[in-house]
């Protein structure tokens, strides 16, 4: 029986809300799929319940079936992504209706309504086609910054193709592949394949790089989550391709030999000491890059089981341009990456399906270093790779009622070594050149004390959920789920040699006295059991989230989101002892409101809170660092002081490192008696969103966040002198640097941003476009970042932060031609990040000293050529230069022209069109021995060009 | 602060829009604390008397056995020097010294004010009232004291290169009086104490003397500079204070040396003008036969006066006395003057200096006195 149920909401509710108004709403753990929903109506406008509706898709194996609610609103969840689903309802009495070229995308809910019509005399037996032009972007079951690029917009963007440069694209996200997004760190990211995290569980990078073209849809979530992510940073969910009855193959291959890639007088990312590299003697250096890529989809059993297979193999090849003692040359890079993937889908019943996912990937890279610090017998080699496994379970109980599992792990190793393999050479570094002449003294991009590193990390999940539609006071889509995560690090550092020279002015050999003017200190390393021989630490962290979700569409206009999560992590070190329990709760709330009930015009509110309950990160933090133990050269006797870890009382050894270091605050063996604080992050958005122009969207939004407790670790033993550069004494009479580790409230940042962005397709056109001005402020740029260490320098700590862009500008546009051409263009422009002047400080190497608040500096005054300390009024603005890149690629489909079934194009993607070599960051830190304050540190990578040759069908 | 309240951002700049129009500003704000004086380069760096050289040996000794050690790390380093006195040795701190020829004779106290003669010396206030004390130091997160304030100076001797400049180390102090308690070292900047001729201008109140109340041998040295100590086996420096003591400068926390003050006199010249001068002693720089002593030169200088004598000051014009074959620095340890009748042979004879002062230092030896 049908019902005339007239759906409508108090004007007063609606104002209530309002009022209330605060952001913007989400979704899903790994959303791998889309959903379509939507209204049934009679003639009169009136909602209609209990209509039967069908759906039909080439990506849906089999058809699905539902009926209409007491509001006349039907739902299809859970759709795989595609763009040629038809609804149809057929209902005795009215004309039949098919909704045809309907789009669904990654996490939206795409809105059709239905409008019956009697069926008139020529109508009976006909039917009322409708083709729509359903905007998926205006979501309005969703209050989530989200942005959906699929495979066609990925592929005629001029970008690089690497998967985790996607996100960089969208509004509220920084550069690069771990990009600061809403003032997050960078380290917040998460990266989910088909739903399984494959995060990386220490420093948030992708765990496990994937084939680009084997990608279907890349959702970029930037703010506003969904109760079932516990999400600090952006999201991004990539679905992969799954193969169907169709036998699919995509091959393609990228060429980029050395003559595509210009040649600068400063080379990519060459700081100024490079500078002299000007008018080279030597050749000038080299980039070169090559990738053949092959993917292969079909069915195994027809309508039950497909497959997707990729496999891409890439060449590296970057010099890098020494100039080191007056002596100039090019230091090559090497890098060798595969790349592997395996995915089968099996429909095993019409309610079970299965996906199984494999990938791997190696990646091994010669000469890592590739810098003027380090001599060619003291560079390092990488080899990194790993592998992760997934199975999706899906299994729906009834049209209302799914059940997922989601399980899978990710294995990684990470071998860091002297480019030799040499394990017994002491490294020598010399204080007068800034040179490392052998076995360099750190491993790269790091802060570890080893220069050699053996890494194993395992990441296992387990999470089930269910999702079921309800009807009651409107509709309800709710979710429930356990997310269960067990994160394993063994880690091995080690010193070549177990020790380490630093020279001055040579190389110090204590057996011949010839050199003993270069003779200076000696560092002898020490492990945990007090022997000169490497450390092998372990650390396991446990992480349990459940959560509970709505969308309550209450009426056809207004969409609440309510959700909560629950959020504890366990984390233990070496054998097992147990660090600390943290925990948090994360409410949700979100709403979307249709402004003119025409489903072009959202306005969206969100209030959230995602809480960081530890990783391995915190686990290996807390774990013992290598005891560095200096004795300096006594040039009396010819001998280095002997400096052990029991020898503290000697006034000549300093020490740093050790077992000593660090304990956790707040915390004790009993779980839940006294949980230490975590960090977290509370958001509050709000924003209006309108299709303006046919399948375009154009949105303002407005988003604050406030990222509290952040990790940092105090020094509790060192007694300062006031200027922050001598230690007096020690709190305990030992020479011993004492950390407290600990989630501190005065450890805090802070963003507010305003985006305006277009996103859609109108025409022949594809946009991605938005502007945002930001402000990021607080005390820390990243955890452990020297906050409390010194307490004569905190206070300087509070200003700008390093992800303080103010203006962010950023475009991805494509036209497509009539004649198979298409043409692509990306524009990146955003403004300089602050500096902070700084100098090293005398009384520790390992931190800065700092004479005004971060962001800021004492500009030089350019009679004396110096800047003046000791004027408070002179304090200034510190900000790098802004960056302006232009980027652009032709896509050729010869296909077209030589009448083929298959596409063969042939594309020219060209990086940074104008050859901007501008620095994009100047040195901020000064010395009474170098110049370089204010000058480049670093500069854009050059033109950089490719060839892409691909066919597919 | 684990529950941090997500709205407190965006709250807090609209409560402190609204509290700018409806309250207007604080007079009563401490003045923010800017960090140190620094000694790593500067637009215009201090005169290089007040800045220590490179480490000298005999400044650095190892803490446990008071032997200079190449080992121990080497600091820029203020090192003490001997004098003698009335037959004692006198530890003290060279600041500096000038051709006397070229100071105005007799020395008026207007050389105190800043800029003066191209140079100048700098006015101190100085908080004789009963500021609140603050909470006791931590020496671990305090970087410094709220017991007592410190005086704050409004200029810094940095260096000029204008002609026949002179920077001094002396300071005119004056007195500030405050309507408001405040805690000791809220104030760090004399921008925040109004003139005399504005009473109760400043914040808390804060107003200082129309006159000086006194002058005063106060060099601010560098903060990062070891102060060395005279005696082996004593702390190291800055544990404690050797003869140094804190202060502010446009909220950055200083060090000076302080030498004590400097009494004054009112001098009538030939045309009967009066000067209110400040009092400078003559002493004695023992000069070998070979040429002439460095006024840096250890047991050197003989003193008329000791620290807390009537005739005591911190400015010495130095007299030059070549030293009888056979004597050598530190033989003599006293002056004999005319007036005296009864002079030890260890004292060196004024009447064989030479009439006129070639140099005049500026010594601070209190509270290092004699040993």
């Amino acid at each position: 029986m049908l019902i005339r149920k007239p759906a409508r909401i108090s004007g007063a509710l609606v104002a209530a809300l309002l009022c209330f108004a605060l952001p913007r709403a989400a979704h899903a753990i790994g959303e791998t799929t889309g959903q379509l929903a939507g209204y049934v109506f009679d003639p009169t406008g009136a909602a209609l319940s209990e209509v039967p509706l069908s759906l039909h898709g080439s990506s849906l194996q089999g058809g699905r079936t539902t009926t209409s609610g007491d509001d006349g609103r039907y739902v299809f969840s859970n759709l795989p992504v595609g763009d040629d689903y038809v609804v149809e309802v057929e209902v005795p009495g009215f004309a039949t209706v098919k909704q045809t070229g309907m789009n669904v995308i990654l996490g939206q809910t795409t809105i059709s309504d239905v409008h019956l019509e009697v069926a008139s005399e020529t109508q009976v037996t006909g039917t009322i086609q409708v083709v729509e032009k359903v905007n998926p972007i205006l979501n309005p079951d969703s209050a989530q910054a989200v942005a959906v690029i699929d495979a066609e917009k990925a592929a005629e963007t001029p970008i690089f193709h690497q998967v985790e440069g996607m996100a960089q694209q969208v509004a509220g996200a920084g550069p690069g592949s771990s990009p600061v997004v809403r003032g997050g760190l960078g380290r917040y990211g998460k990266f989910y394949v088909d739903g399984l995290d494959t995060t990386d569980i220490t420093n948030g990078s992708i765990a496990a790089p994937m084939n680009f073209d084997s990608v279907q849809n890349f959702e970029i979530i930037t703010g506003a989550t969904d109760a079932q992510y516990n999400a600090l940073g952006v999201v991004t969910n990539a679905v992969t391709k799954s193969g169907s009855n169709r036998f699919t193959f995509d091959v393609n291959l990228t060429l980029e030999p050395a003559q595509l890639a210009a040649q600068n007088n400063y080379p990519a990312q060459s700081q100024d000491f490079f500078g002299l590299y000007q008018n080279p003697t030597a050749s000038p250096p080299q980039t070169s890059f090559y990738s053949p890529v092959v993917n292969l989809g079909g069915p195994l059993v027809k309508d039950k089981l497909w497959f997707y297979v990729s496999y891409q193999q890439n060449f590296s090849h970057k010099d890098s341009p020494i100039t080191q003692l007056g002596t100039q040359y090019n230091r090559p890079t090497d890098t060798t990456t595969s790349l592997g993937r395996i995915k089968l889908t099996w429909q095993a019943t019409s309610n079970d399906k299965i996906s199984i996912g494999f990938n791997l990937n190696s990646n091994v890279i010669n000469n890592q270093i590739g810098s003027a610090t380090v001599t060619n017998d003291a560079e390092s080699k990488e080899h990194r790779g790993g592998e992760f496994f997934l199975v999706n379970y899906d299994h729906n109980f009834s049209d209302s009622t799914l059940f997922q599992l989601q399980t899978g792990f990710t294995y990684e190793t990470d071998n860091i070594d002297p480019i030799h393999s040499d394990y017994t050479t002491p490294n020598h570094y010399d204080i007068s050149t800034g040179i490392d002449s052998q076995n360099s003294d750190a491993i790269n991009f790091s802060t570890q004390t080893a220069n050699f590193l053996h890494e194993v990390k395992w990441n296992l999940q387990f999470n089930p959920s269910i999702s079921w539609t309800a009807h009651a006071l409107g509709s309800h889509q709710l979710k429930a789920g356990v997310q269960v995560t067990y994160m394993i690090d063994d880690q091995v550092t080690g010193v070549s040699g177990n020790e380490r020279y630093s020279d001055r002015g040579g190389v110090c050999d204590p057996n011949n006295v010839a050199t003993f003017g270069a003779c200076y200190k000696l560092t002898t390393i020490w492990n945990p059991a007090g022997q000169q021989a490497p450390m092998d630490n372990k650390a396991y962290a446990a992480n349990l989230g459940a959560f509970v979700q709505d969308k309550w569409n209450v009426s056809r206009r207004l969409t609440l989101l309510p959700g909560i999560r629950a959020d504890m992590g366990l984390l233990y070190g070496n054998d097992h002892s147990f660090i600390g329990t943290l925990a948090g709760l994360g409410p949700r709330f979100g709403f979307t409101y249709d402004l003119f009930g025409d489903r072009k015009t959202l306005v969206v509110g969100h209030y959230g809170r995602s809480n960081d309950v530890g990783n391995i990160l915190i686990a290996q933090h807390m774990n013992p660092s290598l005891l560095q133990a200096t004795g300096t050269f006594n040039t009396n006797n010819g001998t280095f002081e002997t400096c052990t870890p029991t020898t503290t009382s000697d006034p000549y050894c300093t020490y740093s490192g050790g077992a000593g270091g660090r304990n956790f605050v707040s915390h004790n063996s009993t779980v839940f008696s006294n949980l230490a604080q975590n960090p977290y992050v509370d958001e509050v958005s709000a924003g209006i969103h309108s299709q303006l122009i046919e399948e375009t969207v154009f949105g303002v939004d407005y988003v604050y966040r406030y990222y509290g407790d952040m990790w940092a670790d105090q020094e509790v033993n060192r007694v300062w002198d006031p200027t922050g550069t001598k230690v007096l004494g020690y709190v305990n009479g030992k020479q011993q640097t004492l950390f407290q580790t600990q989630a501190n409230d005065a450890a805090y940042r802070q963003y507010h941003g305003m985006d305006l962005w277009v996103q859609g397709t109108p025409g022949r056109w594809d946009l991605l476009l938005s502007y945002t001005l930001a402000f990021t402020s607080g005390t820390v740029d990243d955890y452990f970042d020297g906050f409390l260490n010194n307490p004569r320098m905190t206070q300087f700590y509070k200003g700008y932060l390093a992800a303080d862009r103010r203006h962010t500008l950023k475009g991805s546009v494509a036209y497509k031609t009539p004649f198979g051409l298409d043409i692509g263009f990306r524009l990146e422009y955003r403004t300089g990040t602050p500096g902070w002047e700084h100098a090293s400080n005398p009384g520790d190497s390992t931190e800065s000293v700092y004479f005004s608040p971060r962001g800021t500096g004492f500009p030089i005054n350019y009679v004396t050529g110096q800047p003046n300390f000791n004027n408070p009024n002179s304090i200034a603005a510190l900000r790098n230069p802004d960056e302006a890149l232009f980027h652009v690629q032709f896509r050729y489909n010869l296909g077209e022209l030589l009448k083929l079934k298959t596409r063969l194009e042939v594309t020219l993607l060209v990086v940074n069109m104008l050859n901007n070599t501008n620095a994009y960051a100047n040195y901020d830190t000064i010395s009474t021995s170098s110049s370089k304050f204010g000058l480049a540190s670093a500069r854009e990578s050059p033109l950089q060009a490719e060839f892409i040759l691909r066919w597919r069908n | 602060m684990s529950n941090t309240h997500p709205f407190r951002g965006p709250l807090c700049a609209l409560l402190a829009g609204f509290s700018a129009i409806s309250c207007g500003s604080d007079s009563n704000q401490a003045d923010p604390y800017n960090g140190v004086l620094t000694s790593y380069t500067y637009e215009q760096p201090f005169d290089s008397k007040f800045i220590a050289q490179a480490a000298a040996t005999g400044c650095i000794k190892d803490p446990a056995t008071g032997k200079n050690d190449a080992l121990f790390p080497a600091y820029p380093c203020y090192e003490p020097q001997q004098a003698f006195a009335k037959g004692s040795p006198v530890w003290f701190y060279n600041i500096g010294s000038i051709k006397t020829s070229t100071l105005p004779s007799p020395l008026p106290t207007t050389v105190a004010d800043p800029k003066l003669l191209g140079g100048g010396g700098t006015h101190v206030d100085i908080f004789p009232h009963s500021c609140a004390p603050g909470a006791a130091r931590d020496a671990r997160l305090d970087a410094y004291d709220k017991a007592f304030q410190f005086p704050i100076f409004n200029t810094l001797p940095v260096a000029t290169t204008a002609f026949g400049a002179i920077v001094w180390p002396i300071a005119a102090t004056y007195g500030v009086n405050l309507t408001t308690n405040e805690t000791c070292n809220d104030l760090k900047d004399s921008r925040s104490i109004a003139d005399a001729s504005n009473p109760g201008g400043g914040s808390y109140g804060a107003t200082r003397t129309a006159q000086p109340t006194s002058y005063e041998l106060m060099a601010i040295v560098d903060s990062t500079s070891a102060i060395g100590v005279p005696l082996p086996g004593q702390p190291l420096p800055g544990l404690p204070n050797a003869g140094w003591s804190y202060g502010w400068y446009e909220g950055l926390l200083l060090r000076y040396l302080d030498g004590g003050p400097i009494k004054t006199n009112v001098v009538i010249d030939n045309n009967g003008v009066s000067t209110t001068a400040l009092q400078v002693m003559d002493g004695i720089i023992l000069d070998p036969s070979s040429g002439y002593a460095a006024t840096t030169d250890q047991k050197v200088i003989l003193l008329p006066a000791a620290p807390g004598d009537d005739a005591y000051s911190p400015i010495v014009n130095l007299h030059d006395y070549t030293l009888e074959s056979g004597k050598k620095p530190g033989d003599y340890v006293g002056i004999c003057t005319a007036s005296m009748t009864d002079c030890p042979a260890n004292y060196a004879l004024m009447s064989k200096a030479k009439p006129a002062a070639y140099a005049t230092v500026f010594i601070a030896a209190t509270p290092l006195q004699a040993q």
